[in-house]
């Protein structure tokens, strides 16, 4: 479905960069924020045109993920829970939910978020325990999720639970009786992203509210949707890496230590130089994923998990020299070089932590090389 | 795409398939493909999307029931009556 049409306009990214430090302050990225982002085209990306969306490439989603995390990470993860929110609805939302819901998830009058985690379910999802129990005219749907990205912001979600068959997902509104949310206790990175507890105690859903079949909520609408999610953070941590990395020049030629400009210290040369290559690789990585995504390519999936990684290891590498460099203004909380210090290591967290993305990587690579060796496929 | 004479070239075509993630795809002769927890979800989806691409058998939504995709039997018949009915 997606093709080339939309562009993250960078005045918008201006426009939000002069705000961001207010956001971080008041630890929420503000509705108008997102009528700003929403503007861009960006919230109705992943959605199809018949519903109201004007569809944009792997490629040029990527891009507006990337504009959007120089800004902040934490307004960059709306387009991540937010696109799979969209995405999975238009693809395996029931009809009249398409029609309902859609045009207003891609003007951005409605925010959607993506409810799969649990205390005891994050990196191994299969263990799940909220429940979903068929009732005559629905589901009644039980259990707790935690640490939802924009989930104090949302008007729908996305919930993942156990049914008596299988794994499933479910279209679940804010205002659902049975639905209580509250926000989770400040965290040392994404502070403005809205974070939520949400609580569901018998919360009734009508049978149309289904996602997908029971039995493939984790194989199909989650895995889907958490392939985008980590192209999305990939781009996003390539714009935390860029903003990193622009501060450290700034402070290196501004700065003078010894008689001399920061840098000109070869140490300090040698920050930048790790920095750089550890982006511009990234980068690489990550526009080979977002065309493998829109070219259909078998092992696109590998490509993405390989980005993510990538990305969410070159923030962090950039965001630590430029908090080295900055000395202890790096690390005074509320600064720009702090906030991004934090924001990067959210990166390496979400969307899968680095250790299972590295065993899922071993995993593809491997079935690639298999492949490769019996003649299919290579 | 598998030759498309008989059932048994899509067996063999997702066996081979599946034996890219496990050292021995025999297992699956007796054990289910998706609810024995053998293969993490990533898996399952890249073996729809093979199915599909490779087997000649375009995936509905409808069509994603664990009864289509659990065990080798079942992606066989359900490869057959796609093929039946293009």
């Amino acid at each position: 479905m997606n093709t080339v049409t939309g562009r993250f306009p960078v005045a918008a990214r201006d426009r939000l960069r002069a705000e961001a430090e207010r956001w971080e302050r008041a630890g929420a990225v503000p509705r108008t924020a997102v009528a700003t982002i929403a503007r861009t085209g960006a919230l109705g990306a992943m959605v199809p045109a018949e519903y109201g969306g004007a569809p944009w490439s792997h490629a040029a989603y990527g891009d507006a993920n990337r504009l959007l995390g120089t800004v902040s990470a934490a307004a960059q993860s709306l387009l991540t829970v937010h696109g799979m929110v969209c995405r999975s609805l238009a693809r395996w939302g029931a009809p009249a939910v398409r029609a309902d819901w859609l045009p207003r998830l891609a003007a951005g009058v409605e925010i959607g978020a993506f409810a799969l985690t649990e205390e005891q379910a994050g990196s191994d999802v299969s263990a799940l325990t909220c429940t979903a129990r068929p009732v005559p005219d629905g589901w009644r749907l039980t259990g707790v999720k935690r640490w939802i990205s924009f989930g104090m912001l949302a008007d729908v979600f996305l919930v993942f639970a156990r049914t008596p068959r299988g794994q499933a997902a479910f279209a679940v509104r804010a205002d659902d009786p049975g639905l209580a949310r509250e926000p989770e206790a400040r965290t040392a990175g994404f502070r403005a992203a809205h974070l939520a507890r949400l609580t569901l105690d018998d919360c009734a859903v009508p049978a149309d509210r289904l996602v997908g079949r029971p039995g493939f909520g984790l194989a199909e609408v989650a895995a889907r949707a958490l392939t985008l999610g980590r192209l999305c953070v990939a781009f996003g941590a390539l714009g935390v890496a860029e903003a990193c990395r622009d501060a450290t020049l700034h402070t290196a030629a501004q700065r003078r230590r010894f008689g001399r400009r920061l840098g000109e210290f070869q140490l300090v040369q040698g920050l930048i130089a790790d920095t750089e290559v550890a982006l511009e690789g990234a980068r690489a990585l990550a526009q080979r994923a977002a065309r493998a995504l829109d070219d259909g390519d078998d092992w696109a999936v590998a490509q993405v998990l390989t980005a993510k990684l990538a990305a969410s290891r070159a923030a962090r590498l950039a965001a630590d020299c430029s908090a080295q460099l900055h000395g202890a203004e790096g690390l005074a909380e509320g600064s720009p070089v702090e906030r991004r210090s934090q924001d990067a290591r959210v990166l390496e967290i979400i969307e899968g932590n680095t250790q299972l993305l590295q065993q899922l990587i071993a995993e593809q690579v491997t079935a690639r090389w298999r492949a490769a060796t019996t003649g299919r496929d290579a | 795409m598998p030759d498309q004479g008989s059932g048994r070239d899509v067996r063999k075509a997702v066996k081979e398939f599946l034996g890219r993630f496990v050292d021995d795809p025999d297992i699956f002769e007796e054990r289910p493909i998706i609810t024995a927890g053998l293969l993490d979800s990533l898996v399952a989806t890249q073996m729809i999307d093979f199915i599909e691409q490779h087997c000649g058998a375009p995936v509905l939504d409808e069509d994603l029931e664990l009864e289509n995709f659990d065990t080798l039997d079942a992606i066989e018949e359900f490869v057959r009556r796609k093929r039946a009915t293009a």
